[in-house]
């Protein structure tokens, strides 16, 4: 041995001075030699010990690493010899066992969830096409309208549902893509829509819970008809509607904006009795938000809440 | 007379008013060996309850449904108490696991000595 110069010799000259009990750097190379020399065996036995450790030691870390990526079919090697590297091949063995079940009943959980809103979707259709069914046989105008507008309702809260079985997320769905859906949805089954500029200001994956979700898509969906239905006569000039959605510091704002007619003056949204009015203040209510209404070249619905 | 009754995996006798069962060396406990397991002591306890002791030290291995087999969920359980002898690195692992994740339902104490496991169980004697 002329010099230490890889690591296994520092290792091994290091292990040497230990076992002799003397101080590092005092012994010489040819006392290293010759305790080889003397001791081959031990030291050969040692070092097939050790790469026996390594090499099951890369085993159990290969089945974690193959757990990590649910594969739970791997096993560690346990022998029989019942020492700690089979204590841990076990213990490695029942966590993948454990993780496989937890992981099992999470993808039933989930396949569970997204039938359930399917069938909540289809249910809410079904709704929708029944109320569709029976508004066909009525003769009067005003109560086509109404039986329209609950249809609108029913299918702005299906359509929540219909984005939560889409998605693997069943806790929020992406608000920003549904608010553009939705409106787009409702415009087309409004008289002039093809004239009507629809417009977004929509900031990209706002995501909203669930409930959230149902409550805001009504309060877009009454502003959006009202837009609609109200705010354009068949001449209007150049009619616009644009939606505009934001977050900022957990609070989300929205905003429905046309250049039609305009509110009464004398219009109170507190004192209001129509129904979609009622509807739009109660929820933004329960939401802890804020709503105000302008009307200066057209009307200007704000609300905020938080989310 | 104790009576002693035998399976691949297990020996299991009742003896002073407390079950015993011995896992043998190296036996793997599949729900198979668990489900035999419970006949065993069943028979041996009959219309009582008694406390079980089970030597854990052989074992090599069980599987995640003799373990929820032996957690008693569900189901009534046979004993009204459960030492475990934990000595070799499988088996330390093995019980600890078993009162962690499984969760028995009946008392449950891992001991590394026997006298201290008969100690422990011996208020659940019920004549």
């Amino acid at each position: 041995m002329d010099s230490i110069n890889t690591t296994y010799q520092k290792e091994l000259y290091k292990l040497i001075c230990r076992i002799k009990d003397i101080p590092p750097k005092k012994i010489s190379f040819d006392e290293i030699e010759s305790f080889i020399t003397e001791n081959i065996s031990e030291i050969e036995y040692l070092i097939s010990c050790k790469e026996s450790c390594d090499e099951r030691l890369r085993e159990m870390a290969n089945v974690i690493i193959s757990y990590s990526n649910k594969d739970f079919k791997k096993k560690a090697l346990v022998s029989n010899s019942n020492n700690e590297f089979d204590g841990l091949a076990v213990g490695i063995n029942m966590l993948g066992e454990e993780l496989s079940s937890a992981n099992i009943s999470l993808h039933e959980k989930e396949t569970l969830l997204k039938e359930i809103h399917h069938r909540v979707k289809n249910n809410l259709q079904l709704v929708s096409s029944l109320i569709n069914l029976q508004s066909s046989i009525l003769k009067d105008e005003e109560a086509k309208i109404q039986f329209k507008e609950c249809q609108d309702r029913i299918k702005s809260m299906a359509l929540v549902h219909e984005k939560l079985y889409r998605t693997e997320n069943f806790a929020q769905i992406n608000f920003s893509n549904y608010a553009i859906e939705l409106v787009k949805e409702i415009s087309r089954t409004y008289p002039y829509h093809n004239k009507i500029e629809l417009k977004f200001e929509v900031e990209k994956d706002i995501f909203l819970d669930l409930d959230t979700s149902i409550s805001v898509g009504l309060i877009l969906n009454e502003l959006v008809v009202n837009s609609f239905k109200h705010a354009f006569k068949e001449d209007s000039v150049n009619p616009k509607t644009q939606v505009s959605i934001e977050e900022s510091n957990e609070q989300v704002f929205v905003q429905v904006v046309d250049n039609g007619l305009g509110v009464p003056n004398d219009f109170n949204l507190e004192n209001s009795t129509s129904l979609g009015f009622t509807i739009i203040t109660s929820l933004i209510e329960q939401l802890e938000g804020d709503v105000s209404i302008h009307s200066k070249n057209g009307t200007k619905v704000s609300f905020n809440f938080k989310k | 007379m104790e009576t002693e009754l035998e399976s691949k995996e297990f020996k299991t006798w009742l003896s002073d008013n407390i079950i015993y069962t011995e896992v043998k060396l190296n036996a793997i406990i599949d729900l198979e060996a668990a489900k035999n397991n419970t006949e065993m002591v069943r028979k041996l306890s009959g219309e009582k309850k008694y406390p079980l002791l089970v030597d854990l030290n052989n074992i090599k291995s069980i599987t995640k449904e003799a373990r929820d087999h032996f957690a008693m969920k569900g189901r009534e359980p046979l004993i009204n108490s459960l030492a475990m002898v934990i000595k070799s690195p499988i088996s330390r692992m093995i019980g600890n696991y078993f009162i962690n994740l499984s969760s028995p339902t009946v008392p449950t104490k891992l001991f590394n000595s026997k006298e201290k496991a008969i100690k422990w169980l011996t208020p659940y004697i019920h004549g």
